[in-house]
């Protein structure tokens, strides 16, 4: 099976809208980058799950802090709150934990048997992922978001563990 | 009778997600307990009864297939209802779960809807919305 950049894009589109609009409760659109880069020049909330059969990858989620702060009183539906970084990175882990379930239930159909490792998160600025296949950035009712995936993912070519891809976790 | 529910899964946001969609599809008298993985489960229900467990698949130290299989080699637990809430799932999981007990799986993102048509299935109601 091999398949196109513009298939990837699409199943990413497809698993982070079915994953935010199901947990966070607002309209998903793809963002206009124009005027966005500045919020992601600095230090992100930064969370990868790995990809791990039966291909290998990884998916990264980046969100600036105030829009991860939003992302979690959303979730928990408490306008008052002030999550901690501890709930927002756990917030963040559910989301990139279904989101990339849903991505790989996209791209490959719901018979391919697929795992996924645990969620890791970090706080920096977004790393050079080697062998990236889409990157799209999210508007989320004017607040943003990023999301990756990199690696080999074509089902056809097995046995290629050793070319995992690098993000310094 | 539905009194003690456990859900097991390593993210609380996830347990607060479940537990909330749990109460507005119809449970929101059930006491509610929480365990971080199967370890954690498998200590709880060592002291505590439980009449419903709802588990994630992918947790550390303890995942989700390894208790349940725990479960149904405890002859106290061995019949005692099973909701699977995972993001990994595909036919082949979904099969094999049915075959150890699960009544229903459910992929993440979970709604209020899709927890109340799973219940359902068990209580053998499908009369939506009664």
């Amino acid at each position: 099976m091999n398949k196109s950049e513009t298939d990837i894009r699409k199943a990413l589109l497809a698993g982070v809208t079915t994953a935010l609009e199901g947990m966070v409760f607002e309209e998903v659109e793809p963002a206009d980058t124009k005027n966005i880069f500045d919020d992601f020049n600095s230090k992100l909330f930064l969370v990868y799950s790995p990809i791990i059969d039966p291909l290998m990858g990884i998916f990264l989620l980046a969100v600036p802090e105030n829009t991860a702060k939003t992302v979690t009183i959303n979730v928990y539906g408490k306008a008052d709150m002030n999550p901690d970084k501890s709930l927002i990175t756990d917030t963040l882990k559910e989301i990139i934990n279904t989101a990339s379930g849903c991505f790989m239930r996209n791209y490959l159909g719901y018979s391919a048997n697929f795992s996924l490792g645990l969620s890791v998160a970090k706080w920096g600025k977004i790393p050079e992922l080697e062998r990236s296949l889409a990157k799209i950035y999210i508007d989320l009712n004017g607040k943003y978001l990023m999301v990756e995936v990199a690696g080999k993912l074509d089902v056809d070519l097995p046995g290629t563990k050793e070319n995992t891809p690098v993000a310094n976790l | 009778m539905i009194d003690d529910i456990l859900i097991v899964d390593d993210s609380s946001t996830a347990r607060m997600i479940t537990q909330r969609c749990m109460e507005i599809a119809g449970y929101q008298n059930a006491r509610f307990h929480e365990a971080a993985n199967g370890i954690k489960a498998l200590q709880f229900i060592s002291e505590h009864k439980v009449d419903l467990f709802i588990v994630d698949l992918n947790m550390p130290e303890m995942d989700g297939l390894t208790l349940l299989g725990r479960l149904r080699n405890d002859p106290k637990y061995k019949e005692t209802p099973v909701l699977v809430i995972s993001s990994l799932l595909n036919e082949e999981k979904e099969s094999g779960l049915k075959e150890l007990g699960v009544f229903a799986v459910l992929t993440k993102p979970i709604s209020p809807a899709s927890v109340l048509k799973s219940m359902q299935k068990l209580s053998g109601d499908t009369n939506w919305g009664s």
